[in-house]
């Protein structure tokens, strides 16, 4: 049996809920319970390949061919201190290596706090895939992601410049990330930086992840309403996610045989 | 240190403009020079600030608090400087890159060298880089900094810097970049004299090329 870890950010969890739910080589699919994993152990409760553990530990490889998952995910907004976003990938990528052949990371450069990765980890046995541009390059964060490439990202920042980026992970934390991102108290604090910061513009992006269009459409119009920024929309994808799982998974194969 | 100089430094750290600017204001009613005011209040009181910031006591809306009030203080005293004073250390132009508009960073740097006796043309935010070549060769700037926080747009450090070479200008100024995901190593691989993680860096690696030139 071979074994997949995913290890990516509570931010991703549809567009990773997403991914598992269509991918069905896996013939079971382990998540590691916490409360930042509940969302994607929610969307995928109706799939029964789905099993909960209370910890790695009790992960057992099941018997025969054929390839498996281990997911794990970790909270948002470690980005925002580097040394978090490092102390908590490592830890567990070094985890996760003990009982997988490959890992994915739902993680990009994440503020450059990634940019080292390669060397942090060379003593980890394992492929360990990074989700990049389609010309190779690390992709920078989970909204370059969804847009398709960092090309995209430019594009719309020549357009607007002060234009805050709104994914379906964006909508279910925002209060949540500000809030500590910023160090602020409350809401209105968080307005009175914006105001500074020149934001004028909410880009939704939408992509086929498995989340509620409805919830996602009004919470993206809750935070564009907040700060009084122009909601626009447009389309992005998946394919940068898709293709480093097909990526993770090959590698995963050839190291499990 | 007087007490009224105490109440400046206060009034800074804890980011009270109007407290900053009547203890300035008392300060040269009673006499100070205003630089004896910038580097016995402004500076010491920006100098706490960061410490905390780099603490994790202070997060950023008590940076932007405490930078206004030292502005607040700053903009009575800016006035009464002499051109020698104010821009003896030289000239440099400052901006954040195009595509990216958080200019908080920026304009903390610019206060800060400016109360140290630079000149600043600041140059704004999503500034093309088209005209950061038309400006060094235009103004001829000693120092160039560079400002980004976001990772996808440190590529126009870069293109700025191959836009100065393009126009033979490249060696007539110091280029210094900055911002949360810039570091020294990308500041050698695209070409820049230096990186400076916060004011204070900044202000020294500004006075080492003042000191250089002379």
């Amino acid at each position: 049996m071979t074994v997949l870890g995913i290890l990516t950010c509570e931010v991703l969890e549809e567009e990773i809920s997403y991914l598992l739910l269509r991918e069905k080589e896996f013939i079971k699919i382990n998540i590691i319970s916490s409360e930042h994993s509940s969302g994607i152990a929610e969307r995928l409760s109706s799939d029964a390949r789905t099993s909960v553990l209370q910890d790695l530990a009790e992960f057992q490889p099941s018997p025969g061919p054929g390839m498996e998952v281990i997911v794990e995910v970790l909270n948002v907004g470690l980005h925002m201190v580097k040394k978090e976003l490092q102390d908590g990938v490592f830890t567990n990528i070094r985890k996760l290596r003990e009982v997988c052949d490959g890992l994915l990371l739902g993680y990009g450069l994440c503020g450059n706090s990634l940019e080292y990765l390669e060397e942090e980890i060379k003593d980890v046995p394992i492929p360990v895939v990074m989700p990049t541009n389609p010309n190779g390059s690390r992709i920078d964060d989970c909204v370059c992601m969804v847009l398709g490439e960092t090309q995209e990202y430019l594009k719309e920042v020549k357009k607007e410049a002060g234009t805050w980026f709104v994914t379906p992970g964006w909508v279910k934390h925002w209060d949540t990330l500000l809030l500590k991102e910023l160090g602020a108290k409350d809401i209105k604090t968080v307005k009175w930086i914006f105001d500074k910061a020149h934001y004028s513009r909410a880009l939704k992006i939408n992509t086929e992840g498995c989340y509620d269009k409805q919830v996602y459409a009004a919470g993206a119009k809750a935070f564009a309403d907040t700060f009084n920024f122009r909601l626009d929309e447009r389309e992005g994808s998946l394919q940068i996610l898709v293709a480093a799982l097909d990526r993770a998974k090959n590698l995963a194969r050839q190291k499990g045989g | 240190m007087t007490l009224a100089y105490q109440k400046l430094i206060d009034s800074i750290v804890k980011g009270n403009e109007d407290s900053a600017a009547e203890e300035t204001q008392g300060l040269l009613n009673g006499g100070a020079e205003p630089m004896q005011i910038i580097n016995g209040g402004l500076i010491p009181g920006m100098a706490i600030v960061s410490e905390k910031y780099e603490k994790k006591e202070y997060y950023l809306p008590q940076m932007m608090l405490s930078a206004d009030a030292f502005y607040a203080a700053f903009v009575l005293l800016k006035p009464l400087i002499s051109a020698d004073q104010i821009g003896g250390k030289g000239t440099i132009m400052i901006g954040v890159v195009e595509g990216d508009i958080h200019d908080i960073g920026k304009n903390l740097v610019k206060t800060v060298l400016e109360a140290n006796g630079f000149s600043i043309i600041d140059m704004g935010r999503d500034v093309p880089i088209e005209d950061y070549v038309d400006k060094v060769r235009e103004l001829k700037p000693d120092i160039l900094m560079l400002s980004t926080l976001m990772t996808p747009t440190m590529v126009n450090m870069q293109r700025v810097i191959d836009g100065l070479k393009e126009e033979g200008v490249r060696e007539k100024v110091k280029v210094i970049i900055g911002g949360g995901p810039v570091s020294l190593p990308f500041a050698h691989k695209i070409g820049a004299d230096n990186y400076a993680d916060n004011e204070k860096e900044a202000v020294k690696l500004a006075s080492q090329a003042s000191a250089a030139r002379g």
